[in-house]
């Protein structure tokens, strides 16, 4: 039939994650998100829930921000992915970055790689027209620290947006 | 579970042939249902799983007054494509009230009309009363505290609920589903696709095991129809509907020429409410209509005390959901 | 020595001094420490509240690949008693026998070379149960009510003859839900023996109780013990109890030989990193008819769990103190219950003691006809009832005046129901709170080098309270000079400072 095939305890894989290829043999079971903790020592993307409901683990996989998750390791097999250690170029700070830091908006800073992840999305997808867009289409990502008001702040400024 | 088989099909064919010839083989798209159930559940064990999302089955066309979309097609796509956005708004309106952005983003549609119920015992493998995942054993939900589940289409046996926003308008528009299976092709109206639970509540829809959803129909509505989706829900975004509508209405002189209803949040299966539809056709587009239509809808639930508030709250929604499309007191 | 002068110490914004490390992943919380040769641990829980277990078979989970042991009640080392901590005794002790008292407690750990392979195996664990009837409500007339030890019930005059000839009495009965901290970050453990040294990375907000629990159950001198705390994904009291998953992770790392990880999923933080306690409480109020209160009556059950002495939950400690009245009574009790351990959650006891006194006053309010910010004010306390004393400061009436000018009150109608924006029906009100502050003695160490760095040490954590960055604040302004620099040292408690000292650390660029 031609199509590839893979045995489910050693499945060999090639990933691009933040513009470098990364070659992975890996259980069948493993999500992307234990595969960049725990295989790859990309410990930003954070486990909040493991279940899809938190948003912590926000990743861009061929540039959408997904779930890291509720993603197998498998599926992204010659696909980019981009966490937050890639965001910032030669050590200076994405914009997203500078502006959730100017704005605090954070506070134990968990939810925050997901957030600012999501938020750079968000922004590339067209959607901080008003703070009413962004709350709605920042509500896949949960803060129990109560940062909203400045994460909106934050995105505000990003977008390059005075007021509401 | 122990690491299963992970294979990609190259072909729609081959995955076909693939899963159709083994019981122990399941279907792999978005991963937002397969991955949860397996990994974070442990209530299904599938040994392998045929990875189909590299598949030419996404994409969306007009065909006339029929729109195409592959079930590859993810909700942010589906939702972003301008003849959705124009002609079928309250369908758009739906996509966009289900999940959050990134789920929207890895979801198919496919994976959205197969997702399995949000009931908490079904989900949870310690409980051994689910007549969903082993027939006879018992419904938890009908004896322990029930709030996310069904009030149509319920029995003893089983209240889940369906959780999709998506199929409420498409139940509505009257959509039907491409299947291919190892013996052929065929083609089944959504609102024919879901087996009510009754004394099967272990069966989900007519699917054979094997078979694929490649394509979903949609016939467009009328260019002068006005159509709205309404979600109810205990928090503001993201969280599944308690009650939901979805209502298209051709309306001229004040009269109520066509109407479609659907309901969310209250059906074992996405809910078209014919009954109101018949009510609605023909009468004048005024709260009296809205209020008989509405009644009729919620005939004859089935409730525990958990889920008795839905009758109302139900019903408060289509009236609500009615007179913001028709304009009238909205 | 310069002193201090003219600049304001608070006020002024200032960036978060991990704020670069936070926004970009890099400031490394529990569950993001690794070690050679690192495996993963994963628990086994119970799946009903009340009873024994019959047997375990963990054989076919033994035999699962990648797996290193399965530990039980059957076959754990022998471990000495945890100490009690500033706040209570510790939490019911890990596999110590076949007994259950919740539903969710660990009954089992399986340790195995990958994190999936643990999960897998665990699942596979047999566990027969014997199960009896547990007492799960708080109303249940078989659950054992207790005086709650931590709290001292007020007397003060006679509520009874009071309440008698008040001229208007209020009865009301409040319940307040049991609510979980449920912080973002999945409370995590790393556990390492080196020889009989052990350091733990661990989701602690106390991480001195955290080396003393673990020296003592290791039956180690504190000075082996190393518990690292930089960062935690939140904590909102839940870490402030060395809870049994962290002796369990430990343990495995002693069993096995290597180091492990032990991350709690989320289903499981509800039920093994305590959580506020519902509440049954009644007020019965006596008050005259311009609203002077003569009479408090405050009675509370809270819960515990089955096999717990509890922590402080004082939930009518402060009701005393709260407003000018004569005649104060406060019964304070808990119901034991066959359910996870509650334990400290931001305001513990107050929170749910504020809600039902603050709610009893505003209905009465409604009773009397009297504003409730006026009802509040005829009650206004100057001192401290119970002993006379004058308050330190007391701004209370100020920020009465103050919420009640930002918020429009005046343009309030107290009728329900009466005030509408669009579709929604708006109602104002408000409440003032009571709560009990503490001190203890802290101590930091604190060195210049020749370089003109300055080493601040303490045990402290942040957990995105902000403690780095305000600590930054305070520093003396000799520092006025731009080459001075000071150096950073996160939590660690292998210092001798105990509990939470007021300088800190930070790092200046």
């Amino acid at each position: 039939m031609g199509e590839p095939h893979f045995a489910g305890a050693d499945i060999d894989l090639t990933l691009r994650v933040n513009g470098c290829t990364r070659r992975l043999q890996l259980d069948s079971r493993v999500t992307l998100l234990d595969a960049l903790r725990e295989d790859l020592g990309l410990t930003g993307t954070k486990k909040g829930c493991d279940q899809g409901a938190c948003g912590a683990c926000t990743v861009l996989l061929d540039g959408k921000r997904v779930l890291s998750c509720l993603v197998l390791a498998a599926q992204c097999d010659s696909r980019d992915v981009t966490t937050i250690e890639g965001l910032a170029k030669d050590h200076e700070l994405h914009p997203v970055q500078e502006a959730f830091i100017r704005h605090d908006g954070f506070q134990c800073g968990y939810c925050t790689p997901g957030q600012i992840m999501s938020a750079v999305a968000l922004l590339e997808e067209g959607r901080a027209g008003s703070d009413e867009e962004i709350r709605e289409f920042m509500s896949g990502n949960l803060c129990r620290c109560g940062a909203y008001p400045n994460i909106v702040a934050a995105i505000r400024e990003a977008a390059g947006r005075q007021g509401g | 579970m122990g690491p299963f088989e992970y294979v990609r099909a190259g072909d729609v064919a081959a995955a076909v042939a693939l899963v159709s010839a083994d019981p122990q083989a399941q279907y792999l798209a978005g991963g937002t249902t397969q991955v949860d159930l397996m990994l974070k559940d442990g209530v299904i064990a599938p040994e392998r799983l045929v990875d189909i999302t590299r598949l030419p089955l996404r994409g969306v066309t007009r065909r006339e007054d029929t729109l195409c979309v592959g079930m590859l097609t993810t909700m942010e796509e589906l939702a972003a494509d301008p003849v959705v956005a124009e002609q079928i708004p309250f369908l758009r309106e739906a996509l966009l009230a289900g999940a959050s952005p990134q789920l929207r983003n890895m979801a198919t549609i496919g994976g959205n009309l197969l997702q399995r119920t949000r009931c908490r015992y079904f989900r949870d493998a310690a409980v051994t009363a689910c007549n969903k995942r082993a027939l006879g054993s018992g419904g938890a939900a009908l004896r322990a505290p029930a709030r996310m589940h069904a009030i149509l289409g319920a029995s003893e046996h089983c209240i889940a609920l369906h959780p999709s926003d998506l199929c409420v308008p498409l139940v509505a528009l009257e959509a039907v589903v491409d299947i291919e299976g190892a013996s052929g092709s065929r083609s089944v109206p959504l609102t024919q696709f879901y087996v009510l639970p009754a004394d099967r509540p272990d069966l989900k829809t007519v699917l054979e095991h094997g078979e694929l959803l490649t394509r979903v129909r949609i016939p467009l509505p009328p260019g002068r129809a006005r159509s709205g989706y309404l979600k109810v829900r205990d928090r503001a975004s993201y969280e599944f509907a308690l009650t939901s509508a979805a209502a298209a209405l051709l309306i001229e002189d004040g009269t109520i020429v066509q109407a479609r209803l659907a309901l969310g949040g209250v059906g074992t299966v996405p809910w078209r409410a014919r009954e109101a539809e018949e009510i609605l056709c023909g009468a004048p587009a005024a709260d009296r209509t809205f209020r008989a239509a509405a009644q009729v809808a919620l005939r004859d639930p089935f409730t525990v005390p958990g889920t008795a508030f839905k009758v109302e709250l139900a019903q408060r929604t289509i009236i609500r959901i009615l007179r913001t499309v028709s304009g009238v007191r909205s | 020595m310069t002193t201090a002068t003219g600049k304001k110490v608070i006020g002024d914004p200032v960036d978060r001094v991990d704020g670069a490390l936070k926004v970009t992943g890099a400031a490394p919380y529990p569950s993001d420490f690794t070690f050679p040769g690192l495996t993963h641990a994963v628990l086994v829980q119970s799946t009903i509240a009340a009873g024994t277990i019959r047997g375990i078979n963990a054989a076919t989970a033994e035999a699962t690949p990648g797996v290193l042991a399965v530990i039980t009640h059957e076959n754990a080392p022998a471990l000495a008693e945890a100490p009690v901590g500033p706040l209570g005794p510790p939490p019911p002790f890990p596999l110590r026998d076949n007994q259950i008292q919740h539903y969710g407690q660990h009954v089992a750990v399986v340790v195995a070379r990958t994190r999936e392979q643990a999960v897998e195996a665990a699942r596979l664990v047999e566990i027969d149960y014997e199960e009896a009837c547990p007492v799960l409500s708080i109303d249940d007339p078989g659950a054992p009510v207790l005086v709650n030890t931590w709290v001292q019930d007020v007397d003060r005059g006679d509520v009874t003859a009071a309440l008698a000839c008040a001229e208007v009495v209020y009865d009301q009965i409040f319940t307040t839900a049991a609510v979980t901290p449920s912080p973002m970050g999945l409370f995590a453990t790393v556990a390492r023996w080196e020889g009989n040294r052990l350091t733990v990375h661990d989701t602690s907000q106390d991480p001195m109780l955290a080396r003393k629990t673990l020296a003592a159950v290791f039956n180690l001198p504190e000075t082996d013990v190393r518990v690292l705390v930089p960062y935690l994904g939140g904590g909102f009291g839940a870490g402030l109890r060395t809870w049994s998953h962290v002796i369990l992770t430990a343990l495995a790392a002693r069993v096995v030989g290597r180091p492990v990880k032990l991350a709690l999923t989320r289903p499981q933080m509800f039920t093994s990193v305590g959580h506020r306690p519902q509440t049954r409480q009644r007020v019965r109020l006596g008050a005259a008819r311009d609203g002077r209160l003569v009479a408090v009556d405050h009675e509370s059950t809270s819960t515990i769990g089955a096999l717990d002495d509890g922590g402080v939950e004082p939930v009518t400690q402060v009701t005393g103190n709260a407003y000018c009245c004569p005649n104060v009574a406060t019964h304070d009790r808990r119901a034991r219950l066959h359910i996870p351990s509650p334990h400290w959650m931001r305001a513990p006891g107050t929170a749910q003691g504020n809600f039902a006194v603050e709610s009893a006053l505003d209905e009465l309010s409604y009773t009397l006809g009297i504003d409730p910010i006026e009802l509040r004010l005829r009650n206004y306390t100057e001192v401290h009832p119970g002993s006379g004393r004058p308050w330190s400061s007391k701004a209370l009436r100020e920020c009465y005046h103050a919420g009640a000018e930002r918020f429009g009150w005046a343009r309030r109608t107290p009728e329900t129901g009466s005030m509408r924006d669009g579709n929604w029906l708006v109602g104002y009100g408000m409440a003032g709170v009571t709560f009990t502050s503490g001190q203890a003695p802290c101590q930091a160490t604190v060195s210049i080098g020749r370089d003109g760095t300055a080493h601040v040490r303490s045990a402290a954590t942040d957990l995105g309270t902000g403690t780095t960055r305000s600590r930054r604040r305070l520093r003396p302004n000799c520092s006025d000079s731009t080459s001075a620099r000071y150096a950073s040292r996160s939590a660690t408690a292998t210092c001798r400072p105990r509990r939470t000292p007021v300088v800190r650390e930070w790092r200046r660029r």
